[in-house]
């Protein structure tokens, strides 16, 4: 996101941002996408008031254009690090000789979706799930159009066989 | 279950909390102080020295200078192509960042791309650095840097910044994810520059220019640190490289691409050419971009996959037909055989595709049209996919394509011309273009897809339907064609 001087029309509702109805709006998005995203290790919730903390300690935030797309991204880009992590964990514990999918809490079909980074998952859960335009989505995530079409594709590759025709 | 499904059920896997309440608590986090502004330490050892002894040739460089940039550059290989390429180098060039340090390879020529090097970071401080998406490129997963010339990487564009009428690599900002040097640590990232493989953009001798910085403006992944600044990567001279060269003398860099369906024109053995006949069958190898080599000798059918390299195909899980073949045609198989077994070497000259193994030698050119039902129009390139809402069946005799332009036309694809359709036992190419552009400059946003329904002359039957424009041109190396050509099986 451009720092660029404060539109609060970009807020829901044309809400100040000051006003703290503002986050009630956006907050089960947020939660959403956080739950998407979050590696299984994670709890959404933390993600969200993560990205909140940094937006608040932000020298203006009302210089964000958009506190919606830049609360979204931050908390794509925190779950992306903790599978940063997460993933140099489970190479140590590979090393060990310890299972590394032993705390899988998800049965299969939902692990499926664990295979693909935060992004990936994010882009396709805004798109598929909550209809979003891949240029819309690109303004959520801040990138362009062109990036989450190709960050869902890349989506639908990974995941292979195991999603139906609907995502055609 | 369906991915909408899963994706949904992900969505609500934990109840959402008061929102007041996670405002309050955020609030009181954000209060407790400004953001942690950790010391970065002075540089107590340049690793960049001990790189530089332990890399012939690799330059390096330190950040924290102040606001003045520093750079380095580091020239080509002595074995770099020669004349203007003599003088080919990388310049990487450092503006903030303390703590960073950077070096790069010298550049370094590629098969399939322009040219290559690795840069390598490394982060001497107690700071957790994330870096935004380089512009003009694309992270791909967490070890290399796509940068494309062809509009980042999906689809051809002209959104590239052309300072001084030139063209240069894509000013795209592809935000796919973040770099991370965690304290202390180092990243190498293999630094690929792509160019559009049909010339639609053509490469000048540079200087090019792309970025990976940590500022601000480039998104909320700064907030994490104090730190901004950023790095600069230019190339000059560098038009003599790589693909440049295609059509330059013998010693060229390999160029082009050997993925598509190639017809077999001759095979020697021992420099004894075979002299086999196409009662049979007409042989013929497909590579394709997923890596599946499939293809037909001059009896049996074959099968496997193939992994592209510099210079060899590396062939694996070979497997055919078993019918009976003998004479020259036989001869002919066997001496293919032997020659895709070999990893055999390749080499595209004059359009023809080489490959050489095992004593064995084969030509060849690029699969045209068997019988062809339409000609091909003049046009631009396009590619297409099935109708989902109509789509096609065994017993289709026709069936609705979805036509998408590939180059940039401010998100119209336009005129659709009549498609290039050829049929065999196995499946039906069927190759789109469209109308060209009138000249001047085009946004870039994705383009519309236009209906277009294709005359087949029987039914389907148990053929897959293939868009012929992901078999060999522009389109290959782009994101349409990335899960292959197919676009419908029975």
């Amino acid at each position: 996101m451009n720092a660029e001087p404060a539109t609060l029309h970009h807020l829901p509702g044309g809400r100040d941002r000051h006003d703290d109805g503002w986050f009630d709006e956006l907050y089960p998005h947020l939660h959403r996408v956080a739950c998407v995203a979050a590696p299984g290790d994670v709890d959404p919730a933390d993600l969200v008031q993560d990205a909140l903390v940094k937006y608040l300690q932000l020298d203006d935030p009302d210089h964000v254009r958009s506190p919606r797309a830049f609360l979204t991204t931050t908390i794509v880009n925190l779950a992306s690090n903790h599978r940063r992590s997460w993933s140099r964990q489970r190479s140590a514990v590979a090393r060990l000789g310890r299972p590394v999918d032993a705390h899988n809490e998800y049965p299969s079909d939902l692990g499926d979706l664990e295979q693909l980074p935060p992004r990936e998952r994010a882009v396709l859960y805004l798109h598929y799930v909550d209809g979003f335009a891949f240029d819309d989505v690109g303004d959520l995530l801040d990138c362009t159009g062109a990036a989450a079409r190709k960050a869902a594709e890349r989506g639908r590759r990974r995941l292979g066989g195991l999603i139906e025709e609907e995502t055609r | 279950m369906t991915l909408h499904d899963r994706l949904t059920e992900r969505a609500n896997r934990t109840p959402p909390g008061d929102p007041q309440d996670v405002l309050a608590a955020a609030r009181a986090r954000a209060a407790a102080g400004p953001r942690s502004r950790r010391s970065i330490p002075a540089l107590a050892l340049s690793a960049a020295a001990i790189l530089g002894l332990l890399v012939v040739g690799i330059g390096a460089l330190t950040g924290g200078g102040g606001d003045d940039a520093e750079s380095v550059t580091v020239a080509g290989p002595d074995g770099a192509p020669s004349g203007e390429t003599d003088s080919a180098a990388v310049t990487v060039s450092l503006e903030g960042l303390d703590g960073v340090e950077v070096t790069s390879s010298p550049l370094m020529q590629a098969a399939d791309a322009w040219f290559q090097h690795t840069l390598t970071l490394h982060n001497t401080g107690d700071q957790r650095i994330v870096f935004g998406d380089p512009t003009t490129g694309t992270l791909v997963g967490d070890d290399e840097i796509a940068v494309a010339t062809d509009g980042c990487g999906w689809y051809s564009g002209l959104a590239h910044s052309d300072a001084a009428g030139e063209e240069a690599l894509m000013s795209c900002a592809s935000a796919y994810q973040t770099l991370v040097l965690e304290p202390g640590g180092s990243q190498s990232l293999g630094i690929k520059a792509w160019r559009d493989l049909a010339g639609m953009n053509p490469v000048g001798d540079g200087p090019h220019t792309w970025e990976i910085a940590l500022a601000p403006e480039r998104g909320p992944a700064s907030v994490e640190t104090e730190i901004s600044g950023v790095i600069t990567v230019t190339y000059t001279h560098v038009s003599g490289w790589g693909l440049r060269r295609a059509d330059g003398p013998q010693e060229a860099p390999r160029t082009g691409s050997p993925v598509g369906d190639w017809q077999l024109d001759s095979v020697a053995v021992d420099g004894e050419p075979i002299a086999f006949s196409t009662a049979i069958r007409d042989p013929w190898v497909g590579i394709g971009a997923d890596g599946t080599l499939t293809g037909a000798y001059p009896c049996n059918g074959f099968g496997g996959t193939v992994e592209i390299r510099d210079e060899r195909l590396l062939v694996t899980s070979l497997g055919q037909d078993q019918m009976g073949c003998e004479g020259a045609e036989g001869a002919a198989e066997s001496a293919m055989v032997r020659l895709l077994d070999s990893d055999p070497t390749w080499e595209i000259r004059d359009g023809i595709l080489h490959l050489s193994g095992a004593g064995v030698e084969a030509q060849l050119s690029l699969r045209t049209a068997s019988p062809t039902t339409t000609e091909p129009a003049e046009g631009s390139t396009a590619v297409w996919t099935t109708d989902d809402t109509a789509p096609p069946s065994r017993d289709s005799e026709s069936f609705t394509a979805l036509v998408t332009r590939l180059e940039c036309s401010s998100g119209q694809t336009g005129e659709v011309l009549e498609p290039h359709v050829t049929a065999d036992g196995d499946r039906i190419v069927v190759t789109f273009t469209v109308a060209p552009l009138p000249e001047g400059g085009y946004e870039c946003p994705s383009n519309d897809q236009v209906p277009y329904t294709v005359q087949l002359e029987e039914p389907i039957g148990e053929r897959t339907l293939v868009d012929g424009a992901c078999l060999s041109g522009p389109a290959l190396t782009t994101s349409f064609c990335t899960e292959g050509p197919t676009r419908w099986a029975p």
